[in-house]
């Protein structure tokens, strides 16, 4: 747990689970750091908040060596929600960016597998909408 | 480099749900490999946003028919930890029993979907046929067949008594030996040798880097079970092992989850001579969650199965994020057909036991209309706006 | 078991069909008691709480207006369920606070469409009164 401490200080908030807020320019650090550890991609949610005008990003990842849970999240601006891809480090979290972008619409820059319509069917995409964000209509 | 491209699904009768596998074919060999989803979509996640949290448990069980209770056990366990309750020790120990149950019967489904997909029919039907007694024991324990729907907010709704523990242990003495039969099928037969050994292969570095979850990781070497890493439930308290094979291969997949069968038959009896006396479930069901959010996870019969859950106060969830098993098992390892025949397609794609219902789950749109009742004909001939 | 396997085959292939013509011979198929099958409310019980047609995932309950005059029941707002929303997962049975839903485990509910407990909740009423 120790080689991450520079990029993020994770804080304990369970048993074995540690959590840690970054800014979203660090993803990409941090990830290269997980990926030499023996780390297992798990999860990536974004969430919509409208009121604080962000989307939370919510990465899991699970490292076999200490046992333990990592959860790391980031918000992304709301009027322009890109961030960098991870997708070449954890293979894994290809397919759950694109879920992210098809339904909540967060940008993964350099995700080859970013575009429309794998999960929402068509004519949601034809009206533009992202079907979970809380202002979607749906 | 000439090639044909074949599309496979998304109807299909090597498939057995709806998902389209778009290939490349040079001969007999696969060379590259796509796989579109999109057909079966539901808008669970809205659908749980938008209900009170004990009508969404409900919703949450319905994502899969197959691993309901385990879902069911996610949401619900999510739920208990945002309030800060704990059920009662013998809810728990009938909460393992049922998730238990569906484990063995969700194995054997696939061992006798794999049966049916390399040809051996008469094996379909037997292995059904025993399946058919594990279906009884659940309908016994719960009530249904396929809907558990057992559980409750701090709790089960229904108890176990002796009458109903003697028929449980006497199924499982038949089942127990029906699945050593099963395993000298795999270690014996020609077939099973011939169509899945060295068929499908997955390296430790690649199921690590794809994030394979459930069977396909630990036939591949790693010991990666959240009931041993994270004890739900009663699994603190009960003895098991976490079955691990080194292959990597269709075959091995099979059989850590034919071994798997008879760890669960083991801890249906080691939760069944333990189980404490006392309430089922507590007094009452709260019905607003606070602030807060969770990671709740457990060990689906597919692999782990995540629920994010965001509340923000109030009756309704603010956000459920479900991320199932096949998620990662079925689109993570669309690569892996390269290089193999084309016959093998439906294989690997069995052995990795897609679940392609529980993988799409989510979206809906809201039909504003009142609800219409069309006749076959005119269904035959209805198209989407 | 290869041998195991041809004897079950072979005494398939002498016995007589396990299908049966469903609803014209029935078969005794073994549902266990506790089957979560057609329920319907004992409207002597019933107080109109309105707390299963709140919980129903389904909104299968529909509390309506019924001038019964038991005295049980002050607004006289009895839970109707329609069975072809009900999904069976019996919340409501379990989260009644007199216990006022009557379970079966009769999973034969083809009938014709909007049917609805309405009936079966009247008979078990006449019944009673009978009594």
């Amino acid at each position: 747990m120790e080689e991450l401490g520079n990029e993020c200080s994770l804080q304990p908030i369970g048993p074995y689970r540690y959590q840690c807020i970054i800014e979203k320019e660090k993803i990409r650090g941090l990830a290269h750091r997980l990926s030499a550890m023996e780390t297992t991609f798990l999860l990536l949610t974004a969430t919509d908040y409208p009121d604080e005008k962000k989307f939370e990003l919510t990465y899991v990842f699970w490292n076999h060596a200490s046992k333990s849970l990592i959860i790391i999240k980031t918000h992304v601006n709301r009027d322009s929600p890109q961030i960098d891809t991870i997708s070449d480090l954890f293979p894994g979290a290809t397919y759950s960016e694109a879920e992210a972008y098809d339904l909540v619409g967060v940008d993964f820059i350099g995700n080859p597998h970013i575009k429309r319509g794998i999960f929402a069917p068509t004519d949601v995409v034809e009206k533009g909408i992202f079907p979970l964000r809380k202002d979607s209509g749906v | 480099m000439t090639f044909v491209e074949i599309p496979i699904g998304p109807q299909h009768p090597a498939l057995h749900e709806p998902i389209l596998l778009r290939l490349k074919v040079d001969g007999e060999e696969v060379i590259d490999s796509e796989i579109s989803t999109g057909y079966n979509h539901r808008g669970v996640e809205k659908l749980l946003e938008k209900n009170t949290w004990i009508k969404s448990i409900y919703i949450s069980s319905r994502i899969c028919g197959i691993c309901n209770a385990v879902h069911m056990q996610t949401y619900v366990q999510g739920i208990e930890r945002l309030l800060g309750i704990e059920p009662p020790p013998r809810a728990n120990y009938i909460r393992t029993i049922v998730m238990e149950l569906e484990r063995i019967h969700s194995h054997m489904l696939l061992f006798a979907v794999m049966a049916e997909t390399i040809g051996f029919d008469t094996l379909f039907m037997i292995v059904m046929k025993d399946r058919e007694r594990v279906m009884y024991l659940k309908d016994l324990v719960t009530g249904n067949r396929v809907h558990a729907d057992i559980h409750i907010i701090g709790g089960v709704k229904r108890d176990i008594d002796d009458s109903k523990k003697e028929v449980i242990l006497k199924e499982l003495a038949y089942i127990e030996q029906r699945v050593k039969d099963y395993k000298k099928i795999m270690h014996e037969d020609y077939t099973f040798q011939k169509r899945l050994v060295n068929v499908g292969y997955v390296s430790r570095n690649y199921a690590l880097k794809n994030s394979l979850v459930g069977p396909p990781a630990r036939a591949s070497g790693i010991p990666y079970d959240i009931r041993a890493l994270e004890p739900y439930a009663a699994y603190s308290e009960i003895d098991f092992r976490v079955v691990t094979r080194e292959e990597g291969d269709s075959w091995s997949r099979m059989m850590v989850r034919l071994d798997e069968i008879s760890e669960s038959i083991e801890i249906i009896r080691q939760a069944l001579s333990k189980l404490p006396q006392g309430s089922i479930a507590l007094k009452t069901i709260p019905r607003v969650v606070k602030q807060g959010e969770y990671i709740s996870r457990v060990e689906a019969p597919r692999g782990e199965l995540i629920y994010h859950i965001v509340s923000r106060g109030g009756s309704t969830p603010y956000r459920v994020k479900v991320r199932t098993p096949s998620f990662f098992n079925v689109l993570n390892t669309e690569k892996l057909f390269i290089g193999h025949k084309l016959a093998d397609v439906p294989v690997i794609l069995v052995s990795f036991d897609p679940c392609i219902s529980c993988m799409e789950r989510v979206l809906l749109i809201e039909d504003k209309d009142k609800p219409r009742y069309l006749t076959l004909k005119q269904l035959s001939r209805w198209q989407p706006k | 078991m290869k041998l195991s396997m041809l004897k079950e085959a072979l005494t398939n292939i002498i016995k007589k069909p396990i299908t049966k013509a469903y609803p014209i011979t029935k078969r005794d198929i073994e549902i266990p008691e506790s089957h979560r099958g057609l329920h319907y409310v004992d409207f002597s019980k019933c107080t109109g709480c309105s707390l299963c047609a709140i919980d129903c995932p389904s909104n299968a309950i529909q509390m309506t207006k019924i001038e019964l005059k038991l005295g049980t029941n002050p607004k006289n707002l009895y839970p109707i369920i329609n069975y072809e929303k009900c999904v069976f997962c019996c919340h409501c049975v379990y989260i009644c606070p007199v216990k006022a839903y009557i379970t079966t485990n009769n999973f034969e509910l083809v009938e014709s469409p909007g049917t609805t407990s309405l009936s079966f909740s009247m008979k078990n009423l006449q019944r009673g009164e009978i009594k």
